[in-house]
């Protein structure tokens, strides 16, 4: 029945793994609101693609599983079934079985595993009994044969190849060579000094460059191709301690050399699972301390200059460093006399010693107390350093820096004095347009009603070149709302041009040059500055001595 | 005997196994769709001979497409595509007008059967 299936092979590995991520993502989204149709409708789908994709390509088991899970959806989808906690943890399972296999088909080509007991559960419930408590089973702990199988998605175009990182970086090697010969070129035409081979070898150059641009970034994956399966992961460890924890992700888009992303993706479940069984109080004890009961760890991470700034932070317990200290000087990692010595942030530091635990049994979920020194020693083969900040029952951070050769962002390009710049995306609220009468005066300053306060305008053009903004031809000007925590900031620019993804090239800007934070080719051949909004509200904060922001 | 074939099915492997399926023998996939949606827009832009309409799609659901296009053209071919288990939708399909169903995994002979035999070949 089944034919020559194996061309149709990478296609059916790249398509399921797209599918299984979806499906955790609208399974915990079902968790949230049990009336949510849509994800009820989707989640049918899914699996129901699955089942089909899999017995296309003869894959029995992922069939039956994938059967199992659909059957259950769809019961639920013709309201004859209604989702509750004891299904989604009893899914949950069966979507990790299903990875497993995949991951299995992946590595040997054969079903090797067998079809797991929850597949029976599943069928129980699609045929309408009920599971009493002591069967359901206990939640799967997410399994790192799942780490490969996420790396090597790549990115969600509908056409896209498959390309081995080898075969990247061979092509990488023969671009090296070239640019080297271009410049030998160069050199030959400096005694010849023949003005079209100049030219030639110019446009030669600009070319290869920009080759060698593309295909490496051709080598980045998103940081979501990691964090998206955080929120699952924290979900089924706070199910096993009685914890509530919220997950928020801001800045995920960020894309890394693959190599990179490969390398954080071991600190970072480190990291996360330590906040969950060390820095979050269980609820109670949050509502006790005056608290919200569900505890929250955001995962942030933004692009500065010429690395990349990933935060894990907690609103949990905090880390006491006298007890830090004390258990330091137990365990014979540091004298009793440095110790007393130390301030806070120094103590901290004990934890990334190597063999520091203060767990007081071995807790299931994340081994032998922190492992912090593995953390440290994993980023810094890629270069990056850790550090951690902490205040006594607010809460925990675990800030990443990691460098970057290249990196790509989204920015706006708009025009500053005439010239095109870039504006980075994250940094923008909204982006609106006001015509000049609704400026208002202030301090001798230009400020827009905003947000129901009158918020001072920052003129882009007078900032980095000292002429004001141009007006276009249209009566009105344009402005970028940005939100830096608790403060609006207004910036002028002369006009909006387009969004767009850049890859940042990477030159050696001069420390005192703060507003600005690298610079980008644009497509017809002109370099653009890309501005640094927080330095330049931070510069003009100091100027102005403070005055900013208030309503 | 017309041979312009427009595909509808969610999953990229399907649409690509059946685009295979047909082009080895000669005929042509003027197109493909995903959703429910875009099966309703590619239908009317390429006017296709047939149709191979997958029964459970995003969007818009299989069988209302289905009733749609045969509205605007009554003698329109749609070959259904369905998995095992959804025999409810499919007879639904086929009393509404659906000219034939294939049912997944499927394999080549039984794919161009139906599809020579509605195309009336």
């Amino acid at each position: 029945m089944a034919t020559d299936q194996s061309k149709y092979l990478e296609l059916f590995f790249q398509e399921v793994a797209e599918l299984l991520t979806l499906l955790n993502q609208r399974i915990l989204e079902l968790e949230k609101d049990y009336s949510n149709s849509e994800a009820i409708d989707e989640i049918f789908r899914i699996t129901h693609t699955i089942k089909g994709n899999s017995a296309a390509m003869g894959f029995d088991l992922t069939k039956t599983l994938a059967h199992a899970l659909e059957d259950v959806f769809d019961l639920i989808r013709r309201d004859k079934l209604e989702f509750n906690s004891e299904i989604a943890d009893i899914v949950f399972e069966g979507v990790d079985y299903l990875d497993k296999i995949i991951t299995e088909l992946k590595k040997t080509g054969n079903e090797t595993l067998e079809l797991p007991p929850v597949t029976n559960l599943l069928r129980r419930i699609a045929n309408g009994e009920s599971i009493s408590d002591e069967e359901s089973v206990e939640i799967a702990e997410p399994d790192n044969s799942i780490q490969k199988a996420d790396i090597e998605k790549s990115i969600k175009l509908l056409e896209s190849v498959r390309v081995p990182l080898k075969k990247l970086d061979l092509m990488l090697n023969f671009i090296g060579e070239a640019i080297i010969d271009i410049s030998y070129l160069d050199d030959l035409n400096a005694e010849l000094k023949n003005r079209e081979l100049k030219d030639l070898t110019t446009h030669f150059q600009r070319i290869v460059s920009e080759l060698q641009y593309n295909m490496m970034k051709v080598r980045l994956l998103p940081l979501s191709s990691i964090m998206d399966q955080f929120p699952r992961m924290v979900r089924d460890l706070t199910k096993q301690e009685g914890k509530k924890i919220e997950v928020e992700i801001v800045g995920a888009d960020i894309e890394l050399d693959s190599k990179v992303i490969e390398k954080l993706k071991s600190p970072l479940v480190h990291i996360i699972r330590n906040a969950v069984s060390h820095g979050c109080e269980p609820p109670h004890h949050r509502v006790a301390l005056g608290k919200q009961e569900t505890a929250k760890i955001t995962l942030k991470a933004e692009r500065k200059k010429d690395r990349v700034e990933i935060s894990v932070a907690d609103d949990g317990i905090g880390i006491n460093a006298a007890k830090i200290a004390q258990k330091a000087v137990d365990m014979g990692i540091v004298a009793m006399d440095v110790a007393l010595e130390l301030i806070d942030e120094e103590t901290y530091e004990l934890i990334f010693e190597p063999g520091f635990t203060t767990a007081k049994k071995v807790s299931e979920i994340s081994g032998r107390g922190v492992g912090m020194d593995a953390v440290r020693s994993e980023l810094s083969s890629i270069g990056g350093i850790v550090k951690v900040k902490s205040i006594m029952g607010e809460g925990t951070s675990f800030i990443l820096n990691i460098p970057l050769s290249i990196a790509v962002n989204k920015v706006l390009l708009c025009k500053i004095a005439g010239k095109t710049m870039a504006f980075p995306s994250s940094a923008i609220g909204e982006l609106i347009r006001k015509p000049e009468a609704e400026i208002s005066y202030m301090g001798g300053n230009e400020h827009l009603h905003i947000d129901e306060k009158l918020v001072p305008i920052l003129d882009l053009s007078a900032i980095l070149y000292n002429s004001p903004s141009q007006k276009d031809d249209t009566d009105e000007l344009c402005f970028i709302v940005s939100r830096f925590g608790s403060r609006t900031i207004i910036f002028k620019v002369e006009s909006f041009l387009k969004e767009e993804n850049i890859v940042v090239k990477n030159f050696w800007i001069p420390e005192d040059i703060r507003r600005v934070s690298g610079a980008t080719i644009l497509s017809d051949g002109e370099v653009a500055l890309i501005l640094d909004p927080n330095e330049i509200v931070k510069i003009e904060s100091l100027k102005q001595g403070g005055e900013n922001g208030q309503g | 005997m017309g041979n312009r074939i427009l595909i509808v099915d969610d999953a990229q492997l399907m649409r690509l196994m059946l685009k295979n399926i047909l082009i080895e023998v000669g005929y042509d996939v003027v197109g493909e769709a995903e959703t429910g949606s875009e099966a309703l827009i590619k239908y009317s832009l390429l006017k296709p001979d047939l149709m191979l309409l997958d029964i459970i799609i995003p969007e818009i659901e299989g069988n209302v497409v289905l009733g749609r296009i045969l509205k605007q053209t009554p003698d329109a071919k749609i070959l259904i595509i369905s998995s095992i288990g959804q025999r409810l939708l499919v007879d639904k399909a086929l009393k509404s007008g659906a000219s034939g169903y294939i049912i997944k995994p499927f394999n080549a002979e039984d794919v161009l059967k139906e599809v020579r035999r509605i195309l009336g070949e």
